[in-house]
């Protein structure tokens, strides 16, 4: 079989003869039209298949060790099993293929198209994956210690319970992807987009987390010991019983994070305490907020004129109807994701984060506020009379404004 | 180069091309076909049908045409053009060395071995051209050569011949890419700002070789766009002490650019140049601890993609013109430094000797470290296992590095392609021939 032509194999896939168990070993097939072949237990050890097309393709336990197949076409192909190991599968489109249990030791896949292949469970130690495409992969359970995952996209990805030592994932998008429960000692996340990631009970000790986006990233007990952190955004992370020994901390970009255990953004820390939430040090009581109020969800206040110290933090996750809320100097007002202020008037130079709504209804004004921020998903309708000093605005893409900003005369 | 024997009747004759020719009264009737060996690559050229040579008694040359003019030769040297060259006659004897046979032993008093070679391959082919003209022009008629044999008739119009020249043009375009070989490596080299002196003594033969089989083929364009590239290795060789300097340098480019003009198959670097020099410097940076694809993404997009530029880039600058660590754009910048070294130190000879050498121990390198990694496959050890993978393609990159180097390029492409145990297999294969 091993003697066999492109043009014969070619010919026999056409006629729809199963190959299976073929010895294709060293095998010139580049190029070659086999969608759809049955080639099981087939041994393609050292062949060139570079460019083929083998779309669909029945290669379940097959042997492709230090096999050349840049460009090959394998999508939704049978991979199950199939031995890779050395294999160039250099720009190789297996997008839907089931490569689990596979063995990708070695292979380059620099370029490759992974798109939603299940690549569960499958050994890809030291192999190169730069610039691939995982979107939405099964990489769960996968052995990539001193795998290079460099400039990937692997927005949704599944790594779940999978061993990355020492790989390297630079300045990849991991955007909503999951490493819940994974191994990550030493892993290289340098410019790595991890927004929303999962990363519960993921071990990152000795990680690099320098420039790295852990924008709400679920961070709930993760262990970061020894982890380097410099220029990391953990804005919005969910960080309840993270730890943090040994770990070095160079600026930290975090407006807040959450606290709460559920993860549910319940909780939230901002600024110092913010800081003290993530590098696990208690805060010098100089900077411990004295007077914290929290109004948690599905309480409603009517008609109610609450004042508050200058200095305090207050969170709302209740709905407020026609409410006087007065603040003190320096006073942090948020209104949580859950939070409604209707027809409310907010008085006094405090900072206003509103992640939820502040709704007019004919009278919401907020006066003199020294800082406005509006994230994402908050909704500011009504009047803002700024004070005699200019209020600092912040308004984040995707925040919803019908507002009148006017000055205080 | 390779001498470029014969083959009579099918027979291959290995001292062909130290034998005289026979004269005609010995020459038996024969089919002549060829084989040449350009620079390790086996070219059959087929000649136009099979043909006997009858034996040739010497008839006094019948009246030819004018030879063309320079103009019009030197014009269309690698178009297929006719022209009526009247290689059947004797050339009027204008220099010495214009004259054979009397003149080959002052050639090879002054050329080197190798174009000698070329002489030989050309000379050879001369005497193919003509003998095929005449049988061409008729059944079995008389024929001559250019040593002075007598034709049966005037020739018609002389398209046959006129291919005929063509293709020893094209014999002496291929013969020449491979003569000045060296002669690129060294503008490749230069042109990254890397050349040194020692080329200069690789080179001079090897233009002076091409320049005088120029002169037998009346290429005067070109012979003496080769006397002007000839003075500047000259005076490149007296200025220069061990880096050619910069005039030097410019003096140089500027010589060599109508020799690519005129010759571009065996002058020109463009896709050589570019093939090796992209192999060259991805090797180079991946051998860098660190980077990887993201980093030589980043370096090729701030335009860092040659050897020219890296050599003299500044760590801060990469680091400011591509946004990468400062402390990996150090490193890059320290290991062309060091490259740039290694290419300076090392020894030139024509025979690339240092590189060869090199690339053995490296072969032996990889060798040791696939063994090692068989090995761990045995034992399953995969911390074994990752480091003998990692052994293994330190030595492929530096075996890239080589191979660019000595212009092997396709071959290393060739060698990208096969399992570890064939790529080895490979590079004995050859090794053994370029040292043997």
């Amino acid at each position: 079989m091993a003697d066999l032509v492109k043009a014969d194999v070619e010919r026999k896939v056409a006629q729809g003869e199963k190959l299976d168990r073929a010895d294709m070993r060293g095998a010139q097939l580049q190029g070659a039209k086999l969608a759809g072949a049955s080639m099981r237990r087939c041994d393609f050890e050292g062949a060139n298949l570079e460019g083929a097309v083998l779309n669909k393709a029945n290669l379940k336990n097959a042997s492709l060790r230090e096999a050349y197949l840049a460009g090959v076409d394998l999508r939704d192909a049978n991979l199950e099993s199939a031995d890779f190991e050395g294999a160039n599968l250099e720009k190789a489109n297996l997008s839907g293929a089931n490569l689990s249990r596979a063995n990708l030791e070695g292979a380059n896949l620099q370029g490759a198209n992974l798109q939603n292949a299940k690549v569960g469970h499958a050994q890809l130690d030291s192999a190169n994956l730069g610039g691939a495409n995982l979107i939405g992969a099964d990489m769960s359970r996968c052995e990539l210690v001193e795998c290079y995952l460099g400039g990937v996209k692997a927005n949704r990805a599944d790594f779940s319970n999978a061993n990355l030592e020492d790989a390297n994932l630079e300045e990849g998008d991991f955007t909503d992807a999951i490493f819940a429960d994974a191994q990550l000692p030493g892993v290289g996340l340098v410019g790595a987009n991890l927004t929303r990631a999962n990363l519960v009970k993921a071990d990152l000790s000795r990680a690099n987390l320098v420039r790295t986006n852990l924008s709400a990233a679920d961070l709930r007990r993760t262990n970061l010991e020894d982890a380097k952190l410099e220029d990391t955004v953990l804005t919005g992370a969910h960080v309840a019983g993270m730890t943090t020994t040994g770990a070095k901390f160079g600026a930290i970009i975090a407006e807040w994070v959450d606290t709460s255990v559920e993860g549910d953004a319940k909780r939230r820390a901002m600024g110092a305490e913010a800081l003290a939430a993530i590098t696990g040090q208690k805060l010098p009581e100089s900077m411990r907020p004295r007077n914290r109020r929290f109004f948690g969800a599905g309480d409603v206040l009517r008609n109610a004129s609450l004042e508050f110290d200058g200095g305090a933090t207050v969170e709302i996750e209740s709905r407020f109807e026609k409410c006087t809320i007065g603040l003190g100097d320096g006073t942090e007002l948020i209104v949580g994701a859950e939070g409604v202020l209707a027809g409310c008037a907010i008085k006094g130079a405090g900072s206003i984060t509103i992640h939820g709504q502040f709704l007019d209804e004919g009278i919401g004004v907020i006066t003199e506020p020294r800082k406005l921020v509006v994230t994402s998903g908050g909704v500011l309708v009504g009047t803002v009379e700024q004070a005699a000093e200019y209020t600092h605005f912040g308004f984040e893409p995707g925040c919803r404004l019908k507002m009148k900003i006017t000055k205080k005369k | 180069m390779a001498t470029s024997p014969r083959r009579f009747d099918g027979e291959s004759d290995d001292d062909a091309s130290d034998e005289k020719p026979p004269t005609p009264a010995q020459q038996p009737a024969v089919t002549v076909s060829r084989v040449l060996d350009v620079g390790g690559v086996a070219m059959r050229r087929p000649v136009a049908p099979a043909f006997e040579v009858a034996p040739r008694p010497p008839v006094p040359a019948p009246a030819v045409p004018p030879p063309p003019s320079e103009a019009a030769f030197d014009d269309g040297f690698f178009d297929n053009a006719p022209e009526p060259i009247p290689r059947s006659v004797p050339p009027p004897p204008p220099q010495p060395s214009m004259t054979r046979p009397p003149q080959r032993p002052t050639l090879q008093a002054t050329v080197s071995k190798s174009s000698e070679s070329l002489w030989d391959s050309v000379e050879a082919l001369l005497d193919e051209v003509d003998a095929g003209f005449g049988a061409i022009m008729g059944d079995s008629p008389p024929m001559t050569t250019r040593d002075g044999g007598a034709r049966g008739q005037e020739p018609k119009p002389a398209v046959s011949e006129s291919g005929g020249l063509s293709d020893a043009r094209a014999l002496f375009g291929a013969l020449a890419a491979s003569h000045v070989r060296n002669v690129r490596d060294f503008m490749i080299d230069l042109d990254t700002g890397q050349a040194t002196s020692e080329w200069i003594a690789i080179c001079e033969p090897a233009v002076r070789g091409v320049r005088q089989m120029a002169e037998q083929l009346e290429l005067k364009l070109l012979v003496a766009a080769l006397a002007r590239y000839g003075e500047a290795l000259r005076v490149a060789a007296e200025r220069s002490a061990f880096t050619i300097e910069t005039c030097s340098r410019e003096e140089l480019i500027a010589t060599y650019a109508p020799l690519v003009e005129l010759m571009p198959q065996a002058f020109a670097l463009g896709n050589e140049k570019s093939a090796r020099e992209g192999i060259i410097v991805q090797s180079l940076l991946l051998q860098i601890p660190d980077v990887r694809k993201v980093t030589i993404d980043k370096l090729y997009s701030a335009g860092l993609t040659s050897l020219e530029v890296l050599f003299v880039a500044k760590a801060d600058e990469v680091q400011l013109t591509t946004g990468i660590a400062m402390a990996i754009a150090e490193k890059i910048v320290e290991r062309f430094r060091r490259y740039k070294e290694e290419l300076q130190g090392a020894i030139k000879d024509e025979s690339r000797s240092v590189e060869k050498d090199r690339l053995a121990q490296v072969t032996a390198d990889l060798k040791k470290a696939h063994l090692a990694f068989e090995e761990a496959e045995r034992a399953e050890s995969s911390s074994k296992k990752r480091e003998a993978r990692k052994a293994r393609d330190a030595a492929v990159l530096e075996i890239k590095v080589l191979l660019a180097r000595l212009g092997e390029v396709e071959r290393l492409q060739k060698i990208e392609k096969l399992p570890f145990a064939q790529k080895l297999a490979e590079l004995d294969t050859y090794l053994l021939a370029v040292t043997s």
